[in-house]
């Protein structure tokens, strides 16, 4: 059964608007390729860091709806974690009636 | 540090009628955590047990994803 996630991806604040949007584009396809389906974007667009990371002090701030099973997720934060245009990443479940039971990773 | 900030007797959380506690919210969350970044206990804010728990796996995805701080506003820098 699928479930309901959000995302947080930090973009390099180096991209370009087309780089950005196919980092974005990328992401979305691979939730797709994992069998699951996107949701909306939010974003919020350049953001000071509160601590450097990759030795960038800003990040492209967005958040991402998508639903997926389970089992994918794993294979979806490897597939993040090699992304070298995404400075971080989190993924937890987004389910408001148990907040406290989720995977997360950064 | 001023005893506004600090909070009072009663819960923001229930006062402001939040049920979920959002890790975005670096705002909020910010009021609940020191200058060094740490959590501030409910002892000290009057925050009740359940969302001091909530707010605490909040304030922990927030630092995640670096919208607030594992180590205090002014870090050191190398």
């Amino acid at each position: 059964m699928a479930r309901q996630y959000e995302g947080t991806f930090i973009f390099a604040p180096s991209l370009e608007d087309a780089a950005l949007e196919a980092a974005v584009a990328k992401v979305e396809e691979t939730v797709r390729e994992s069998g699951g389906t996107p949701g909306a974007w939010d974003r919020w667009g350049k953001r000071r860091l509160a601590y450097e990371i990759k030795d960038q002090r800003d990040g492209y701030y967005t958040f991402f709806i998508f639903e997926t099973d389970p089992a994918s997720i794993e294979k979806l934060e490897r597939v993040f974690r090699l992304d070298e245009n995404i400075l971080r990443h989190m993924i937890i479940v987004k389910d408001d009636h148990a907040p406290e039971s989720e995977a997360e990773a950064s | 540090m001023a005893r506004r900030t600090r909070g009072g007797k009663i819960c923001r959380f229930c006062q402001d009628k939040i049920k979920t506690i959002d890790y975005k919210d670096e705002k909020r969350l910010m009021r609940f955590i020191t200058e060094q970044g740490k959590i501030i206990p409910r002892r000290v804010t009057g925050t009740c047990a359940r969302h001091q728990r909530q707010l605490a796996h909040a304030v922990k995805r927030a630092r995640q994803i670096a919208l607030l701080p594992y180590a205090g506003k002014h870090h050191r820098h190398g």
